[in-house]
């Protein structure tokens, strides 16, 4: 059984006065499996985010099914929704969402702290992660006294520490310069093999460079998938960067 | 040409920013009406020709004064937090290569625009209301006078040059601000992060230190003279102990509950701690204003009005009879009886309760039951209980005492009769010792005492060689004034007021001291019914000036707590937790500065009182009752502005 199945996903938004329609994705289907990296690519607009907030339960699908090990999750009803978001999934934001009122510590503390977890444990979580990420030094500063890899780093960080099923990442490297972007994927990979399942959007072909497969999405649906394979980092760039040409070429034409 | 273009963004500035420059107007408005009110009113003709429209005009004088000073710290703090949220603007215009001298000239007309629609629209105000408040003036002195009403060009213009004073400190102050500010600074406005400072500490202790002064001043009082005179010690000493602990000590109990690990890392406690010490550094301030502002209306509205309601009870316990004479002698005192006998009848009022008596009275020192007049006593003025053993002392034969009080009291050689606040063994006056016999039930009070300010001590001697005998000597002024009369009277009001009037304004040639009950009511209900209104006038003042800063705390967290509580929805707050959280805060937020206020009030109490008695006012209770209602009424008002502000932030929250 996949870890996450998309099974003909639609949605329709409704302009506040409900006088037009605007159709985000009209039929996405996919499916991940577990140890997968997998990244979704497109250009902005093309559903890329809704297809993210719909992952996480963030908003609800008009049409079709989205399964979680089985689960599935527009049938788990509110009150346990940020429960199940707490507990089985991670998320990494492009724009970092730390939190400026707590250190870099407590910040990642934060989804175990909401876990109710005893302080032992939030220690021994802690450790092993902070070390990983090389953010041990930072951890008494706050958000507003580190660079934006280092905060980045400390939202994989809180993502991680709960040990979630799957990592979602909407555009981690959108707000980085090449340098950091680069470490940060480069940590992705190491994670990636490490097990962790994990789900990336992006427009960023040098981020899905490091992914293991990457779906592109058009105008609501999904286009084209190439996997990573055997093929080195480059050699899958090269194969994104044609694909994202036909992509675009494939629009003017239509 | 180019002088239009900054006006017209000046204007357009003001425009854009009305969500905050609004009510900045309405205060500024209010505030310039009331000065001018204040002005208006005690500078009216028809007030200083009433009989007690002198001190009327001098409550209404100290009203301007207090409304003065708090215009100034008040249009400070505002000019301050707009500067504050506007310096990205500020700095965006910088950038888009105006200079500074030109910003600052942006600011000025901004100023002067503020200045402009504030005299326009609060003189107009005044002008319109002028009348209105004139009636409310008449209803709180409960009299009937005739007040001109009309517009005040010279209280006008005290009030304008008075906040044009204020305002070109303010253009000056911003201008100060712009100049040594770089666009970056200016870009990045409020944007400072948390500084780790030793002196947190330190306030703290400051904090606690003059906190704890104020409050021992205030319960160790015990005289009403020493109570005024330390009054403002200690509300300067609270002030300071406020603004410490809400800055330093709020900060510092918060971090040792972030220390203690297993307290701070649980559901409940993590998010609400982290916010309220990011909170804290940055609103201590604010929220110690607001403290500070509720006390004051608290403590106004509170004293004024229990002055003012408590005025026909002060009065029947100054003066216990409606007319109260004494004179030099027997002769005196017959001839004003017989014009009073007339009086009364053309008048149709009837004198009852009539008595005439002989009293020597004196204000003096008393020291381990020793009398000592007030040229002994001065050497002891500097000591702080001076005026805790200060007497009016009144002496009494043992005839006119069993004859006033109806009782029949003897005494034998050498004793006295004595009542007192204090326990005497014996009393010495001009070194000739007496052996004191106690006085169980109080007496009747005859004449108008003072005895609010200081201590009773009534002194029946046996026979008139023996009060002769006691007259002090040595003293500056000889009260020999020794031939007493009181009564009461009855009949129609407008008779009695008739009546008093008239034996107010017949002296017959006379040499005497009086006092006449209904002309005094009329003036105290001017003095009284001066603080009234000037009480309920601040208190309403004080009141807005909390909304405003409330409010603008408000605009300022609403956006940040937005993104904040985003976020932790994001990675898994439940919308329940987030709520109970927000609620958490807000409450913080309302409730902390008036529980404290309520502690403040509940501190100056004992103060209060003492003070109040000053005036007659003696009914602690009451006292107690009118601050705390109007606790409750600031509290019913906070709630109010709560549920609102709640209600808005879980809108601003829903994502």
């Amino acid at each position: 059984m996949a870890m996450l199945e998309v099974n003909n996903v639609k949605k329709i938004y409704t302009t506040r006065f409900g006088s037009q329609k605007v159709q985000a994705l009209s039929d996405v289907s996919f499916s991940v499996e577990e140890g997968e990296f997998v990244a979704i690519m497109g250009e902005s607009g093309s559903g890329k985010t809704t297809l993210l907030n719909l992952l996480a339960a963030l908003d609800q699908p008009t049409g079709g099914e989205i399964m979680l090990e089985g689960r599935k999750v527009s049938g788990i009803p509110e009150s346990e929704l940020a429960a199940f978001r707490r507990d089985h999934l991670g998320f990494v934001f492009q724009d970092f969402n730390l939190l400026d009122t707590f250190s870099i510590k407590d910040n990642i503390l934060l989804p175990l702290v909401l876990q109710n977890r005893s302080v032992k444990d939030m220690e021994a979580a802690l450790a092993p992660l902070s070390e990983m990420l090389s953010i041990k030094e930072l951890l008494s500063k706050f958000p507003y006294e580190v660079s934006g890899g280092q905060k980045q780093r400390t939202a994989v960080a809180r993502a991680l520490i709960t040990k979630p099923r799957i990592l979602l990442a909407d555009e981690p490297t959108g707000a980085l310069d090449s340098k950091a972007s680069g470490k940060l994927m480069n940590l992705f990979s190491d994670i990636n093999e490490k097990g962790q399942t994990m789900l990336m959007v992006t427009h960023s072909a040098q981020a899905a460079s490091y992914a293991t497969r990457v779906l592109f999405i058009k105008d609501g649906e999904v286009f084209n998938q190439l996997y990573r394979a055997e093929s080195t980092r480059e050699q899958f760039y090269q194969k994104i960067l044609k694909t994202l040409t036909v992509l675009t070429d494939g629009g003017e034409q239509a | 040409m180019k002088k239009g273009l900054y006006l017209r963004i000046a204007i357009a500035n003001i425009w854009k920013n009305k969500q905050t420059y609004l009510p900045f107007l309405i205060a500024s408005v209010m505030l310039t009406f009331t000065f001018y009110s204040f002005s208006m009113i005690a500078t009216d003709k028809g007030l200083s020709q009433m009989h007690g429209g002198e001190s009327f005009a001098a409550v209404l004088g100290f009203g301007m004064i207090v409304v003065g000073i708090f215009t100034a710290i008040f249009i400070f703090y505002a000019n301050s937090f707009l500067i504050k949220r506007r310096k990205k603007e500020l700095g965006l215009y910088s950038i888009l290569g105006m200079e500074k001298r030109h910003i600052g000239r942006i600011l000025r007309y901004e100023s002067c625009f503020c200045y402009l629609v504030s005299m326009v629209l609060g003189l107009g105000l005044g002008a319109l209301l002028g009348r209105l408040l004139f009636m409310l003036v008449k209803l709180a002195m409960r009299c009937d006078i005739t007040l001109s009403g009309s517009f005040s060009g010279s209280s006008a213009l005290i009030t304008a040059i008075l906040f044009l004073a204020l305002y070109a400190v303010l253009i000056v102050y911003n201008s100060i601000q712009v100049h040594t500010a770089s666009p970056v600074e200016l870009l990045r406005g409020g944007q400072t992060g948390e500084k780790e400072s030793k002196s947190r500490w330190i306030l703290t202790i400051v904090g606690l230190i003059t906190m704890g002064a104020g409050y021992y001043i205030a319960q160790k009082v015990n005289n009403p003279v020493s109570a005024i005179a330390l009054f403002f010690v200690a509300v300067v000493l609270v002030i300071i102990g406020t603004y410490c602990l809400f800055i330093a000590g709020s900060i510092t109990i918060l971090r040792l509950m972030r220390k203690k690990k297993s307290y701070y890392y649980s559901p409940k406690h993590f998010i609400t701690i982290s916010g309220m010490l990011y909170r804290m550094k940055q609103n201590a301030a604010g929220l110690a204003s607001i403290c500070i502002l509720c006390t004051m209306a608290m403590v106004t509205i509170g004293t004024t009005v229990s002055l003012y309601n408590g005025t026909e009870g002060m009065l029947n316990n100054y003066y216990p009879y409606d007319m109260f004479y004494s004179f030099k002698d027997e002769d005196s005192r017959d001839k004003l009886l017989e014009f009073s006998e007339n009086a009364a009848k053309e008048n149709n009022v009837t004198i009852k309760d009539f008595a005439s008596y002989y009293a020597y009275t004196e204000t003096i020192y008393l020291l381990d039951g020793r009398v000592m007049n007030e040229t002994e006593a001065e050497s002891l003025e500097t000591e702080l209980d001076f005026y805790d053993n200060l007497r009016d002392i009144q002496i009494m034969t043992l005839d006119s005492f069993n004859r006033v009080q109806g009782l029949n009291e003897t005494l034998a050689d050498g004793d006295v009769l004595v009542y007192c606040d204090k326990d005497l063994n014996s009393l010495t006056v001009n070194d000739v010792t007496y052996n004191v016999r106690k006085i169980d039930k109080p007496p009747v009070r005859l004449t108008g005492s003072v005895t609010a300010v200081y201590g009773e001590l009534l002194v029946v001697v046996k026979d008139m060689d023996t009060l002769e005998q006691m007259r002090i000597k040595n003293v500056r002024y000889v009260n020999d004034y020794n031939y007493c009369t009181i009564w009461n009277l009855s009949g129609a009001q407008e008779d009695i007021e008739a009546y008093s009037v008239e034996m107010a304004q017949s002296k017959l040639g006379l040499t005497m001291s009086s006092l006449n009950k209904t002309n005094l009511r009329q003036e105290w209900y001017m003095m009284h019914g001066g603080f009234f209104f000037v009480g309920i006038f601040l208190g309403i003042i004080f009141l807005m000036a909390t909304a405003f800063i409330i409010y603008f705390k408000q605009i300022s967290e609403g956006y940040q707590d937005h993104d904040r509580f985003v976020i932790l929805q994001k990675v898994g707050t439940s919308k329940k937790d987030v709520k109970a959280t927000i609620h958490r805060q807000i409450l913080t937020v309302f409730a902390l500065p008036l529980l404290i206020a309520v502690c403040h009030v509940a501190g100056s109490l004992h103060m209060m009182t003492k003070i109040l008695m000053l005036f007659g006012l003696m009914d602690i209770p009451y006292i107690a009752l009118n601050s705390f209602m109007t606790a409750f009424i600031i509290a019913a008002l906070f709630g109010l502005m709560y549920l609102r502000t709640a209600k808005t932030y879980y809108k601003l929250v829903k994502f």
